[in-house]
This record gives C-alpha cells, sequence and structure tokens, in this order.
C-alpha cells in the first residue's frame, strides 16, 4: 500500500482513525500462532479449550494488539507507536466480525517528538469492546 | 491473602536470548495482514522513515520463554490476560540478536461481581545486541476460581 502522510498539523483532537476489519478465523488465528511460536493448545484445539470451561478457541490477546497497531500504521504509515495500553473486556473468537477503531483524544506539541493520544478499541458488531485502551502515537511534522 | 511464594516478587530472570530472522518477520507481518512497505519490502523499507525492514511493535509477541517464572499462586484454574502495557523504542531489524528479561512485580487479589479474582502483573524487557531497549511490556493476568468467564 502507498503512503498515507499523515502530519502532526493535519489532525485534530476528534479526528477518527481510519477503522480496520478484524475478521478473526480458525486459519488466521493459527497463522498467528504459528508465527509466533504459541504452543498453548487453547488457541488452535476446540475441545481443549472446551475443557479449561471455555466455549471454543479464542484469539491470543496480542493478536488484537497487532491488529490495532496495524490500523494506526495503515492510517499514518509515517507513525511510529510509541505505547499501546488496553484492558481485555472480553474474547476475541472466530467468526467474530470485528473492526478496528480510534479516535484522536489529545494533541502534544514537543518540538521533534509530537504525539497525539488516542483511544482505541475493537468492536463487535453489537458495540461491545472486547479490547479497549490507549496508544500514544509519534506524527512526523511538516516542513 | 492469597497464597503465593513471596520470593520471586522483583526478582529479574533472564528468559531467553533470541536471534532474529527477516523469515520471521515476515511470517508475523503476513500473520495480521501487514501491507506497510517498511514492515513486508526489504527494497521499499529503505525509502521510508526507518530506512530498511523494521519489524511491526507487536513483533516481541515472537519471543517466548519454554518457562515463565511461577509464584505458584495457590488459586483458581487457568490465567488469562487482563491487560497490557507495551512502550517501544529502537525498532527490530533483521539481524538482531533479542535478550528478553522479566520480573513478577505484584501480586494482588481483588472482588469483583464475578468473584475473588487474583492478578499476576508481569514486567517483560526486551533489549538487542546493542543494549538498546527495544520494548517494555507489563502484562496482568488475572486468574478466577471458576475458569474462563470475563467480566
Amino acid at each position: 500500500m502507498d503512503g498515507n502522510a499523515v502530519y502532526f498539523e493535519d489532525v485534530d483532537i476528534g479526528d477518527e482513525i481510519t477503522p480496520l476489519p478484524m475478521n478473526p478465523t480458525h486459519e488466521t488465528i493459527a497463522a498467528y500462532v504459528k508465527a509466533c511460536g504459541i504452543t498453548e493448545k487453547r488457541f488452535t484445539d476446540e475441545a481443549y479449550a472446551r475443557s479449561l470451561g471455555m466455549d471454543g478457541i479464542i484469539a491470543p490477546g496480542n493478536m488484537g494488539l497487532a491488529y490495532l497497531s496495524r490500523m494506526l500504521n495503515d492510517w499514518a504509515q509515517g507513525a511510529v507507536l510509541r505505547k499501546l495500553e488496553v484492558r481485555f473486556r472480553g474474547f476475541v473468537k472466530p467468526g467474530d466480525r470485528l473492526t478496528c477503531k480510534g479516535l484522536i483524544v489529545e494533541k502534544h506539541a514537543r518540538g521533534s517528538a509530537n504525539s497525539i493520544e488516542c483511544d482505541v478499541f475493537i468492536e463487535n458488531e453489537h458495540g461491545d469492546r472486547p479490547v479497549a485502551g490507549s496508544a500514544t502515537v509519534l506524527l512526523p511534522t511538516r516542513g | 491473602m492469597v497464597e503465593f511464594d513471596q520470593s520471586i516478587l522483583g526478582k529479574e530472570f533472564v528468559l531467553g536470548t533470541f536471534q532474529v530472522t527477516e523469515d520471521m518477520m515476515r511470517a508475523f507481518a503476513q500473520a495480521v495482514g501487514e501491507t506497510c512497505p517498511q514492515y513486508i519490502d526489504p527494497e521499499a523499507a529503505q525509502h521510508t522513515p526507518s530506512g530498511g525492514l523494521v519489524a511491526p511493535p507487536i513483533f516481541y509477541d515472537v519471543f517466548r520463554a519454554d518457562q515463565l517464572p511461577d509464584p505458584k499462586v495457590k488459586f483458581g484454574k487457568v490465567g488469562f490476560n487482563a491487560g497490557q502495557r507495551c512502550e517501544f523504542y529502537t525498532p527490530i531489524r533483521p539481524g538482531d540478536t533479542i535478550t528478553m528479561k522479566t520480573r513478577i512485580t505484584d501480586v494482588y487479589e481483588k472482588t469483583g461481581r464475578t468473584g475473588k479474582m487474583v492478578f499476576i502483573v508481569r514486567e517483560t524487557s526486551y533489549e538487542n545486541q546493542l543494549g538498546e531497549k527495544v520494548a517494555v511490556v507489563e502484562q496482568s493476568q488475572v486468574r478466577r476460581e471458576s475458569g474462563a468467564s470475563r467480566d
């Protein structure tokens, strides 16, 4: 994808980050689990997940963080994620139709390190947010 | 108070040293569908501010220890990730050697509307071969009496 240049001067408090759909499936979860070398079976083995008292397999928490991080860079390619803090309030499961969303809530001009604070979350079609938190993002400055 | 091995609190453990390859970075980027050139295209990445291929921030998740220090909490059956705070510093590049260290900073109990919960807080740091900080991740794990439900 070609660079979306987003500069610190161009954004305002209240601006939305371009949302990113997240549609986890057994396959995408398995690909993440494999790429990370995760050996815990609760992310890939339905029967094992049920034996732990769950409805079935879930996505690893970090997979949601990876999508939130991707949302920010897809929105602003020169953006540098400095901090990401989330609470896990529900599980992300295969078949969920989710959207990563973000909203700029603060702007901080600090010379060469201009940053924005964003509320970020992953929302399902019912408006529930299994993952929600905040991000600090450095943005490039014009000129 | 919840029973656990108090002597482990604050103690630092080196969990491992890991060699980063371009293949590992590519597999991770593909698994989350990254499209930005700095994460997927070594040629095009040279013309981005990173000046070459770098790993997406959450790539730290590929570094895994065989065994984590265990505070031996006598409560609950299985732990779930309750929350996480990640700070990112120097980006990871192909060929880096990353050292992963962790310490348990807190163990505490809390009673919510679903009953008693025990939280275990771990701070894990990742450093490259030059001694530069790459990432620091504070993870809070929750254990419940009855297994898998969340608030």
